[in-house]
């Protein structure tokens, strides 16, 4: 009961857990680069959502801090973080995607253990 | 197989994240530990130091300003990566290239939206000092209006307007507007990035023209983003 109460009040972090490890398992096990680069971002949501879920406060606003006194504002900190892991998500998956263009064009595959065995 | 020692490292990480969940404090409470000084002195800090009522605004364009300035580097060096990958190479899509739709229900209701979504994206990126957005949001909108521009009409129409070489000049331009707008703050007896101290006109607080740097900052982090967001998709669709 104490156990399931307090996986019920941490349901944020469990679900940023869970789209971490689901990320994971893809990266990890699918052969096809495309979807290596979707699990690396799926990954980097489950750690965005875990930071921003953090800042949260009950009842709390968002950190515009002109609402009246006796407010309680979420924590502005973590929202900036979150934006710079943005943009070097979005900069990280665009660098990618373009290197895994280049490779399709000279290989003819995205499959990396074909990649492997074309090495050799 | 490569799927048991992936399951195996999936369970050792699961179990390193749900015994440090088990020990967090649990969600929405308001007196955690990464609630202290520093979230407080920038949630309440001296109206003077600023002049804008968005706290994160105030983060990431003040108080941390050198962050950013990285972060739009990072940005920077992303799209001349990528343009130095892809660059005249004969691809998959110069045989099959992006030209857009004959679709009428799609050209009309983008023709509808997107002057919408731009003006919108204007409201959000001018007014990041102010209320929820800023640069990097609104750029966001602005960049994805042009992807969806050329998604329906083809990169062919607009290929004079919307070119890689044009948003290569914006993105380099919004560079330089930001260093300068740092080094403002050096020429005016302050440090680099310096607002307040270095004497730009904060206005008053909640008002459109207010902030001094932080929107002057902003300004440019929302032209940079779009002019980032658009190249890129015009990289990766194969025009140069």
């Amino acid at each position: 009961m104490e156990i399931s109460l307090g996986l019920f009040l941490r349901l944020n972090y469990l679900v940023a857990i869970t789209l971490f490890l689901i990320g994971l398992h893809t990266m990890l096990t699918h052969s096809n680069l495309i979807k290596k680069v979707m699990g690396m971002n799926i990954m980097e949501t489950g750690i965005f959502l875990f930071l921003v879920s953090i800042g949260y406060a009950r009842q709390s606003l968002a950190p515009i801090v002109d609402q009246g006194d006796g407010v309680i504002y979420a924590n502005p900190l973590v929202s900036a973080i979150v934006l710079t892991g943005i943009v070097i998500a979005v900069s990280t998956t665009a660098y990618t995607l373009s290197m895994i263009v280049k490779l399709y064009e000279r290989c003819g595959t995205l499959d990396v253990d074909r990649l492997e065995r074309l090495r050799t | 197989m490569r799927h048991v020692p992936a399951l195996l490292l999936l369970l050792m990480v699961a179990y390193v994240l749900f015994l440090t969940m088990a020990e967090a404090p649990a969600f929405g409470v308001v007196d955690v530990p990464s609630r202290n000084l520093v979230v407080d002195r920038y949630l309440d800090p001296d109206p003077e130091e600023t002049g804008v009522p968005n706290a994160v605004a105030r983060i990431i364009f003040d108080y941390r300003a050198h962050d950013t300035l990285g972060e739009a580097t990072v940005l920077f060096v992303a799209v001349g990566a990528a343009a130095a990958v892809l660059v005249g190479r004969p691809g998959p899509f110069a045989t099959r290239p992006v030209t857009g739709t004959d679709d009428p229900i799609l050209r009309t209701v983008a023709r509808l939206v997107i002057p919408f979504v731009q003006v919108y994206a204007v409201y959000v990126i001018t007014h990041g000092h102010v209320s929820p957005g800023g640069g990097f949001a609104g750029g966001t909108i602005l960049g994805g209006s042009f992807v969806l521009y050329l998604f329906v009409f083809g990169p062919g129409r607009a290929a004079r307007k919307l070119s890689p070489a044009r948003g290569e000049m914006v993105e380099g331009l919004t560079a330089l507007w930001y260093i300068l707008v740092g080094l403002g703050g050096l020429l005016l007896g302050a440090s680099f990035l310096a607002n307040a101290a270095a004497g730009f006109p904060l206005g008053v607080p909640g008002k459109l023209l207010s902030g001094g740097a932080i929107w002057l900052i902003g300004l440019g982090i929302g032209l940079k983003v779009a002019a980032t967001v658009a190249n890129l998709f015009l990289h990766l669709a194969g025009e140069s």
